[in-house]
């Protein structure tokens, strides 16, 4: 990277300012399931990438749009076109300690119940928790404003935040990249699209989550129940099935069915999207990679996407241990 | 084929989410027993000192139909023990607020159960179908084992009050926070609710501070009330507040059912197609005879023995971590003390009443026989007795480590216990005072004025 001699002293390469951490924290907050996440700062936006064991990603792109100002001063590239992409500057930062920062001015309620939305608080519970909210600080103008900055390789990712007159900076120290491969999606080989409410996919999760089960399958099929998730823990198992596709499922794309498992609570770590996102895509393609698109509609107009993708359990056809084999037919057996 | 199937409407769903919460207070499994005509739900906690059951009856479902396996039906039965958590999850309280989950909201849900002994197929399956066509469908596993059900002598019991339950519920919201024991007592006209905790020390440190609350009732309050005059009855109000708390959300008239300390006392209500009925054991003013409790041996139920005994210990707060706190925190944490301080309390030596009178202001090392359920031993046969339902796997249940902790105590001398007193801390903990509460409470007023 050329710019690594004058990183101390040089002008900012990005410069961004929003006026609502708020938004930020909202966004990254679908994501914290890592430690550390993969920044990637281009002319468009900004993109944080983070991934579990190879087998889980979550990206959310913070979109230009989403700040007043976004200034990006990408190094001067050499009229060499197919190199830009890989020069971008590209860092990792510790995500919890992000997203702390970014709560610092009490950008939401703490994250405590995230699953269980208790019964006690029937009155918020209307409101789906950071969601558009007439008593939030944003719409009662009091959010304050919030600065990124980054320098270049080696600096800090400094972020300064304004509330009503104090001014908090917090520089997070930036480290090497890491650049793992994205897991491949077969856009061309797509077997399942499935538009929905995130809402139902929310609800479904969160009930299955209650046997406390390791392995989530999905079931896509063309004919009824047209989707189903099932999960078996040790108190049981349990399944929900979205049996009248027409008024539940905006898109409905299945050529024929098609069946994967997923390690459940990776699933689950994507369920403060589900919650947050006003609709979801659900695609599979032919290897069983689940992609989840959630679309979040974002205060004060406009749209972000928050992407998930999941690698299937493999599946052991013959030589699976018998136990989980008998469970799965267990089911078909009940079923019919 | 199902033994058993059934279809709750979303309100009733609703009121056996309700139950099952009240019943969650008391254990973690809950027992099932169906029959030709209803459904008992009950649970028993763990020292057995408290037992909660619900019987819906046929009313109370949409549809219900029993099938029992063999030629008679109408006399068979069908138990099994499930884990509340896994019944709470799946009977979650949206039915009741249609206006909060509209999109979610369930229009019915029926329930079977198969049972194909040595199969591997028996499921308490719960299907529940929302609005849109989602369908939820549960398959819960479950454990055959017959419930204990504790029994209560109706004809013994004299004293007899009734009362609305929401009123009832004001009352229990004036019992101090972190207090554990009420008591019941009836002069003059007027009924006192006192509910109370000892003062515990360690030392010179005051670990709990004695708490006192007296709510005086006039008897017209109460529907019905023929209550023996001066007559002193203890019950945890932990328990207590359990059954109130369910109670109030139906208007109802509850209804309590005692003849003497440390003999239970029964709680009954219903509302439509549910009768809802607890046992509670009482300790309080003694008035057996004091025999030695090495006599105990000599029972014919010996496993009924360890429920008495633990009566008190539950709510012995033996536990040096605990201090004033707040209602939960006391709650959880008396829970948990339960089972430890069961063991580690020494065999409790017989008592002598008159310490009593002066144990507040002078706290002794050794004082646990206060714990001691009081020794009426004469009237043990009256007791919480367990009925197994005929059935002899009852021993699979609570009763099989009821039976061990019971042997252990018996063989615990003081010597052994001693031993006890320096290895564990909760053991050499002077031991919380006991004091009728008319005494306590001048003794109070004493405390202060120095």
């Amino acid at each position: 990277m050329s710019t690594h001699d004058d990183s101390d002293h040089g002008p900012p390469i990005f410069k961004a300012v929003s006026s609502s951490a708020r938004q930020l924290f909202q966004l990254l907050n679908c994501i914290r399931f890592a430690p550390k996440c993969q920044v990637q700062i281009s002319n468009e936006g900004l993109r944080f990438a983070a991934e579990e064991s190879r087998v889980m990603q979550g990206i959310v792109f913070l979109d230009k749009a989403l700040f007043t100002t976004f200034n990006c001063a990408l190094p001067e590239v050499a009229d060499d076109e197919a190199d830009s992409v890989a020069d971008l500057p590209n860092f990792q930062v510790s995500l919890s300690a992000l997203l702390e920062t970014l709560q610092i001015f009490g950008a939401t309620e703490a994250p405590s119940a995230r699953f269980s939305r208790s019964d006690a608080d029937g009155y918020i519970s209307n409101v789906r928790r950071d969601r558009p909210n007439a008593f939030s600080n944003q719409a009662l103008g009091m959010a304050g404003i919030c600065r990124l900055s980054y320098t270049g390789l080696g600096s800090p990712f400094g972020i300064i935040l304004e509330e009503a007159g104090v001014i908090t900076t917090c520089n997070l120290n930036t480290y090497e990249p890491d650049n793992p491969e994205e897991i491949p999606f077969q856009r061309d080989e797509m077997q399942v699209k499935i538009i929905m409410q995130a809402r139902w996919l929310f609800d479904a999760i969160s009930e299955l989550s209650s046997t406390s089960p390791n392995r989530l399958d999905i079931t896509a099929s063309p004919t009824v129940p047209y989707l189903s998730l099932a999960a078996t823990g040790h108190l049981g198992s349990a399944s929900m099935e979205f049996g009248k596709g027409r008024e539940l499922l905006e898109t409905f794309s299945v050529a024929e069915k098609w069946t994967q498992s997923y390690k459940f609570e990776m699933i689950k770590a994507a369920s403060e999207a589900m919650r947050l996102a006003s609709k979801v895509s659900v695609r599979g393609d032919e290897q069983g990679v689940l992609s989840l698109q959630f679309m979040v509609e974002v205060e004060g107009g406009g749209v972000s996407f928050v992407d998930f993708r999941f690698v299937p359990y493999l599946r052991e056809d013959d030589e699976d241990d018998g136990s989980e084999e008998n469970i799965g037919s267990d089911y078909g057996n009940i079923e019919d | 084929m199902p033994v058993l199937a059934f279809t709750l409407s979303p309100e009733s769903l609703g009121k056996l989410h309700d139950a099952l919460v009240c019943l969650g207070k008391f254990s973690e499994a809950v027992c099932i027993e169906a029959v030709h005509d209803k459904l008992t739900l009950t649970a028993l906690n763990s020292s057995k000192s408290a037992y909660a059951s619900f019987t819906l009856i046929e009313k109370f479902f949409a549809k219900y139909q029993f099938k029992g396996t063999g030629a008679n039906p109408s006399r068979e039965k069908f138990n099994c023990k499930i884990y509340n958590k896994a019944l709470l999850s799946v009977f979650k309280g949206r039915a009741t607020d249609p206006m909060r989950e509209k999109d979610t909201a369930i229009e019915r849900c029926d329930v079977t159960v198969e049972d194909g002994e040595g199969t591997g197929k028996s499921r308490f399956i719960i299907k529940i179908a929302c609005r849109h066509g989602v369908l939820k469908t549960y398959r819960l596993t479950f454990e055959s084992v017959s419930p204990m059900h504790a029994l209560f002598v109706k004809e013994s019991a004299g004293n007899v009050w009734s009362i609305s339950s929401r009123t009832l519920r004001e009352f229990v919201e004036h019992f101090g926070p972190g207090t554990e024991q009420l008591d019941i007592y009836f002069e003059d006209g007027r009924v006192s609710l006192t509910s109370y905790t000892e003062k515990i020390m360690s030392g010179n440190e005051v670990l709990k501070q004695p708490l006192h609350t007296t709510i005086a009732v006039d008897t017209l309050e109460f529907g019905e009330f023929h209550v023996e005059e001066k007559l002193h009855i203890v019950i945890s109000v932990k328990d207590f507040k359990s059954i109130v708390s369910h109670a109030s959300t139906i208007n109802t008239t509850v209804k309590a059912l005692y003849s003497h300390p440390s003999n239970p006392m029964q709680l009954t209500y219903s509302d439509e197609g549910l009768l809802s009925e607890f046992i509670l054991m009482t300790t309080g003013e003694g008035r057996g005879a004091s025999a030695a409790p090495n006599s105990r041996a000599n029972s014919k139920r010996p496993a009924s023995r360890p429920a008495l005994e633990a009566t008190p210990s539950s709510k012995k707060p033996s536990n040096p971590e605990m201090r004033p706190p707040s209602t939960s925190a006391a709650l959880s944490l008396n829970r948990d003390a339960a089972p430890r301080s069961k063991v580690s309390r020494p065999s409790p030596p017989p008592p002598q009443p008159s310490i009593q009178t002066d144990a507040l202001f002078f706290p002794e090392a050794d004082d646990d026989r206060r714990w001691d359920p009081v020794n009426s031993d004469e009237e043990e046969d009256e007791m919480l007795l367990w009925d197994a339902g005929g059935n002899s796997v009852v021993a699979t249940m609570n009763s099989g480590k009821g039976l061990q902790s019971a042997e252990t105590q018996s063989q615990s001398i003081n010597g052994l216990s001693r031993i006890n007193a320096q290895t564990n801390p909760d053991a050499s903990l002077p031991q919380t005072q006991r004091l009728a509460p008319t005494q306590r409470l001048s003794g109070i007023r004493g405390m202060f004025d120095d």
